[in-house]
């Protein structure tokens, strides 16, 4: 089977393609809803195969892997009729001594019967209105228009050669309609096909269809919709939609059974229901940031979507707070830590409740992990590691996540990111990242 | 191959790109419903209204709501009216089939003759909602509990199912979908799109509306970008004005039918603009 290539390249390529979608494409192929047109075949396969738009760019280049390299041919049909449509063309191909036969109009009449049998054949009608029945009808004006160059034969094809390769071509698209799936890899070999590498290559002339698949991949339109790199400025909009889930929806009124049973009896009998609206269940959020130097592009962008949401009223409660690295007795209310307060307050204002979001890249020292005093601010000596001061935050509250900017694929083993994210569900600063991380919340 | 391939080749009141039409084609020759994501006012919930005229049949319009569940769509048991109507004893309760009543799929499945259902805006339900009704849509049937009846659909209905950008679908459902995604037209299908509203009206003014339209559409602090239902709206307007291509080129008439949000307003007329370069609006 060709394409179990493309499966495996898409699947490389982090395009989760299963089983299911790759039959539904053989059943596509199978009933030969694709094509030989190779820009239909480009877009069908993305339609069946991909049903995100964040992973168009990956199926792109899953695409180029796989048949870059193959010159697809374009629609055959349409070339031949192209082709017909222009007789100086089919003129070119004839040496000159057919040339002067068939001015002298002994061997046309063969060669009209042959095009117009070939026609009937495979059910091609002739262009109508076409300078093909007018030449058919009168060759010697038509030749009389030819300049020189045209003239000067650019390939020798016989009139018998000529027959036989535009038998066989016709014939291949008829199987190919048949369900044959052979067509890939003519390898810009083909006679017919545009710039082509064939001696006897005919020109057809400018094609509009500077659409092939390859180009349309190669354009790469849907390299922004990625949503597995690091979060920058201008995708806080989708950032935002990402924390709308912490919002449940789809809360329909209650029946209130107590109400309905007072209000029933008070009604000697008679059914009264009473329905209340569903208590609305918005997030608690709490937000803790590492603002140590290298987080300085981080900290301002998460504290900017944080903010929106909240103004948006996506949640009930908003709080943020700031740590050096990593986390220790105190935390700061702003960056220049000047206003403080305690981890062990925090612990008691905010109940289990409340949904905690650390970002930070995790990377430190080891001592500014685990030992006493390993603080990297001189001035704020910690008596208890970093460590168990980040135990402590998991175990107070019930759902906290940590989304670090830095790539997963640094996330060492025995590093302090290491180390962290076995205590804390640790996630990516990305669009997918930031998805499963609220996930985790819900 | 099918006699029913190859048969939607767009409305005379929709534009559709060539690839759109391939892959309708397709959904509706593999029988899978059709997924169609885009920004709001491309056209989305204009397309099944276009397939449905194409292909001469009769659509089914099921609008989901935050508060709409799967259920819902089936069937749905009136129990409270039987309660009432059971106090006042005129009418017959006994007979719990005058209870049920069919929701928008239910309806579709129960038709003689095949229809499109479109199933508009998802992604406003829970995000339980297409999950619950994968089984519906694999068997193309349903038990309707009360009865003790299982309805089977006649004819597999067309299923086309819109949804903003709003929330991610869950995978499973995902899979059983062919997917297009409505890309905001370029300028060119823009122009025939605005083509289709607005016949006569003159090409130059609108290809300075188009300009002036895709530079907004390039601010970047906007909060709600300009979109196709936008624009052709503030063309209408400035053609009921009478607004002359000299006026637009100097200023931006009306940019109120564009802008929806004030802060996007206020923001854009302002003497300055954020980058600290001077606004022209």
């Amino acid at each position: 089977m060709v394409f179990t290539s493309f499966f495996y390249n898409l699947r490389k390529r982090n395009v989760p393609v299963t089983l299911t979608e790759w039959l539904v494409f053989i059943e596509a192929l199978q009933k030969n809803l694709v094509d030989c047109n190779s820009e239909k075949f480009y877009f069908i396969a993305r339609s069946v195969l991909v049903k995100k738009e964040n992973y168009f760019d990956n199926f792109d280049e899953a695409f180029l892997e796989t048949f870059r390299g193959i010159d697809i041919p374009l629609d055959i049909k349409e070339e031949l009729e192209q082709w017909l449509q222009n007789p100086f063309e089919l003129f070119q191909l004839l040496t000159p001594e057919e040339r002067l036969l068939l001015l002298q109009g002994q061997e046309f009449e063969s060669y009209r019967k042959m095009i117009l049998e070939l026609l009937q054949n495979f059910n091609l009608d002739i262009p109508a209105g076409d300078a093909l029945q007018q030449w058919l009808a009168n060759p010697y004006e038509l030749m009389q228009k030819l300049s020189a160059q045209q003239l000067s034969a650019m390939e020798r094809l016989t009139l018998e050669q000529l027959r036989r390769l535009f038998e066989e071509r016709l014939r291949q698209q008829k199987e190919r309609h048949d369900g044959g799936n052979h067509w890939i890899g003519s390898g810009g070999t083909s006679p017919f096909g545009v710039g082509g590498q064939h001696p006897t290559g005919i020109s057809l002339g400018d094609h509009d269809r500077n659409h092939s698949a390859i180009q349309v991949a190669m354009r790469r339109e849907f390299q922004n919709y990625r949503s597995d790199i690091t979060l920058d400025i201008r995708q806080i909009q989708l950032a935002l939609k990402k924390l709308r889930y912490l919002k449940r929806t789809g809360l329909e009124e209650e029946l209130d059974i107590e109400e309905t049973v007072d209000k029933t009896c008070k009604n000697a009998g008679e059914l009264e229901i009473v329905m209340v609206p569903p208590r609305k269940n918005r997030a608690k959020v709490l937000l803790l940031m590492d603002s140590g130097g290298s987080m300085d592009p981080y900290y301002i962008l998460v504290n900017r979507i944080f903010s929106a949401a909240n103004q948006l009223k996506t949640f009930k409660d908003f709080k943020y707070l700031y740590f050096h690295n990593c986390i220790y007795d105190t935390l700061f209310k702003n960056m220049a830590f000047r206003e403080s307060v305690t981890t062990l307050e925090i612990l008691r204002t905010y109940d289990k409740d409340y949904k905690v979001v650390i970002v930070g890249d995790a990377s430190m020292a080891h001592s500014e992990l685990f030992s006493i005093g390993g603080s990297i601010d001189y001035y704020n000596y910690n008596p208890t590691p970093g460590i168990v001061w980040l135990k402590r935050l998991r175990n107070h509250f019930e759902k906290a996540v940590w989304v670090n900017p830095v790539a997963p694929s640094y996330w060492y083993d025995n590093s302090t990111i290491d180390y962290i994210s076995k205590i804390f569900p640790m996630f990516h600063l990305s669009l997918d990242g930031l998805d499963a991380a609220v996930r985790k919340l819900l | 191959m099918s006699d029913q391939f190859d048969k939607f080749q767009g409305s005379d009141d929709y534009i559709v790109s060539p690839e759109l039409k391939d892959i309708v084609n397709v959904a509706v020759a593999l029988g899978r419903p059709l997924l169609v994501r885009g920004e709001p006012g491309t056209g989305k919930t204009l397309l099944a209204h276009s397939i449905a005229k194409a292909l001469g049949k009769r659509l089914i319009v099921w609008n989901i709501k935050s508060t709409t569940k799967a259920k819902d769509g089936l069937y749905v048991y009136d129990t409270v009216q039987r309660l009432y109507d059971s106090r006042f004893g005129d009418k017959d309760v006994s007979n719990i089939k005058n209870y049920i009543h069919m929701g928008k799929l239910g309806e579709a499945f129960m038709a003689d003759e095949q229809v499109v259902l479109l199933i508009d805006e998802i992604d406003k339900a829970d995000i339980e909602f297409p999950n619950d009704l994968l089984n519906e849509l694999d068997e193309m049937s349903f038990y309707i509990y009360e009865t003790n009846e299982t309805i089977k659909t006649k004819h597999r209905p067309i299923m086309i199912i819109t949804s903003n950008n709003e929330k991610e679908l869950p995978d499973a459902f995902l899979r059983r979908c062919i997917f297009h995604y409505i890309e905001f037209p370029d300028a060119e299908l823009m122009e025939q799109i605005i083509g289709v509203h607005h016949p006569n009206v003159r090409k130059e003014l609108i290809w300075q509306c188009l300009e002036k339209f895709y530079k907004l559409r390039k601010v970047e602090y906007l909060r709600k970008k300009p979109s196709t239902s936008e624009l052709i709206d503030w063309i209408g307007v400035l053609v009921k004005a009478g607004i002359t291509e000299r006026e637009l080129s100097s200023g931006f008439p009306f940019l109120g039918t564009l802008i929806k949000k004030e802060q996007d307003y206020e923001a854009l007329t302002k003497e300055k603009g954020m980058n600290g370069e001077k606004n022209y609006y």
